[in-house]
């Protein structure tokens, strides 16, 4: 429809024009068709509507009795309903997150600090739980010792025997129990397979570099003049070829502390439980090595996340 | 004889210098027609919904007496004869819920019209799902049955709004403002859509 149409015809509305002044103005438009159907509703305002009185004495009846608003609110039931409601919801939700982390706590499956913070407590008021594990440290000791192999410029049963200290001061830290820790280089003379001993509990066992030396002085046929191992190569048993420790050899050389782990597991399987000597503090052995670690190494050695026996060399 | 272009254009000029003349004298008139917008009359639906959210019976009687009739015909003009429950069925809802009305300036029975709209809605589904067609609606003296239900049905075709301004113009009585007011557009938006909406309906009819 013509906009100008639409306020013509309301000026018509407003008896302001009439509709032979629109028709004029407007030509060809179906403006008395427009006219004629609002004359038509108009009709419907003008009907005639019954009288309200009865309607209202039959709805009267059928009104329920009303109570403001600010009245209901004072209801007593009404008011502590909710209330309750909302404490009873509040108290289940609490219950069942204790007994979730409870449970939780007792099969030590919370994560690391907060399984040790209700460790703590728990052994406070006389129970015991769990506390985390922390299998990421024990890689990174293997981490540390492989560094500080592939750093140092020690080499053959020096370097074997530095790695083998760490591994042993860091399985020390780890355990907090200063087992003995024989001295790999050390000549025990018995003529039994010392050499292989290992030391319990510690990473790297010391009689693995040994091995690997020994089967480094094997292939090459010279073991009596192995520089500083002798008594260990007499008394370490002979890898035999194909083993991890004779292909680990030529890569390490000198002895790898890296490998040390499987061959020091391979050698307390073979070796018969040997009476455990008493070693030297296996961290003084460490520390007369710590000026042969690279700069750059020992930078990255010594960073703030570095274990105890790493830092305490960092310092010396 | 043939009127020359000037003359015809002379003639529009003075047609509409006429109309416009006229604007001012007719707005008194239009005003005074007005009967909701009035102060006191508006001024005493709202004592009287103040009263009725109180929980004032008569009050509420007296809000039922004054808004009885346009509701009965917006009942009479979609459902016929059961406008009767459907007047009762929209002031016993407008009881349970008076106390959530707001005075936002619109007129208070353009608040009823809205829940008369929803009884007719709900009793025109109801029919649907009873009866196999609408039942023509009865008893209009102006109209004839075919006429009434042509045009509520033509009506109910219209968009939502151009529907509402019609309702509430030609069925609930509202002026061109109130219903303005009602439906929170301008006086001029509104009377666009009246004229649009009766453009539509004329095609609709037209077209039967």
């Amino acid at each position: 429809m013509n906009p100008n149409l639409e306020e013509d015809l309301q000026h018509w509305e407003a008896r302001t024009a009439s509709l032979d002044e629109i028709e004029a103005l407007h030509p060809g438009q179906d403006v008395r068709g427009l006219a004629e159907l609002h004359a038509r509703l108009g009709l419907l305002t003008q009907e005639a509507t019954p009288d309200p009185k009865a309607g209202w004495e039959l709805l009267q009846n059928r009104l329920s009795e009303k109570v403001p608003s600010y009245v209901r609110i004072d209801q007593p039931g009404r008011r502590r309903r909710y209330p309750r409601t909302r404490r009873r919801v509040a108290i289940l939700a609490l219950a069942a997150a204790l007994v979730l982390t409870s449970g939780l706590a007792v099969a030590g499956a919370l994560p690391a600090p907060a399984q040790n913070a209700i460790a703590n407590v728990a052994g406070r008021l006389g129970f015991d739980l769990p506390h985390a594990s922390e299998p990421s440290d024990v890689t990174s000791r293997g981490e540390e010792v492989s560094n500080f192999a592939h750093s140092t410029d020690a080499e053959g049963c020096e370097k074997g025997k530095a790695v083998s200290a760490l591994a042993s001061a860091l399985a020390e830290d780890h355990r907090r129990n200063p087992a003995d820790t024989p001295d790999p280089c050390q000549k025990t003379g018995t003529g039994d397979p010392s050499g292989a001993r290992v030391a319990p509990g510690s990473i790297a066992p010391a009689g693995s570099n040994v091995g690997s030396d020994a089967a480094s002085a094997h292939r090459q046929g010279d073991r009596p003049q192995l520089a500083g191992a002798e008594g260990s190569v007499s008394n370490s048993y002979d890898a035999p070829k194909g083993t991890p420790t004779q292909r680990a050899a030529p890569r390490v050389q000198g002895g790898g502390g890296q490998r040390s782990g499987s061959n020091g597991t391979r050698a307390r399987e073979s070796a018969e439980p040997p009476p455990i000597k008493q070693a030297a503090r296996p961290i003084a052995a460490v520390v007369t090595h710590v000026g042969s670690v690279r700069p750059t190494d020992r930078s990255r050695g010594c960073s703030p996340g570095a274990t105890l026996a790493i830092r305490r060399l960092c310092s010396t | 004889m043939p009127m020359s272009r000037a003359q015809t254009e002379s003639g529009l000029i003075a047609v509409r210098s006429r109309i416009a003349a006229n604007i001012s004298v007719r707005n008194a008139d239009v005003q005074a027609r007005s009967y909701v917008v009035d102060p006191s009359t508006s001024d005493r639906v709202a004592l009287l919904v103040e009263r009725a959210k109180r929980g004032d019976r008569d009050a509420f009687g007296e809000l039922y007496r004054a808004c009885y009739a346009p509701l009965f015909r917006v009942a009479r003009f979609h459902l016929g004869a059961a406008a009767e429950d459907v007047v009762a069925e929209t002031f016993l809802r407008a009881w349970a819920g008076i106390e959530r009305y707001r005075d936002t300036g619109a007129p208070f029975i353009a608040w009823l019209h809205g829940i008369a709209r929803h009884v007719v809605a709900d009793e025109l589904a109801r029919r649907r799902r009873v009866e196999p067609r609408a039942e023509p609606p009865e008893h209009s003296r102006e109209l004839s049955v075919d006429e009434q239900l042509t045009l509520a049905q033509a009506m109910d075709r219209l968009p939502e709004e151009q529907r509402q301004v019609l309702e509430l113009k030609f069925l609930v009585g509202l002026t061109n403002s109130e219903v303005a007011a009602a439906l929170g557009k301008t006086t001029g938006a509104v009377n666009t859509k009246q004229w649009r909406a009766l453009g539509a309906l004329r095609q609709m009819l037209g077209e039967r």
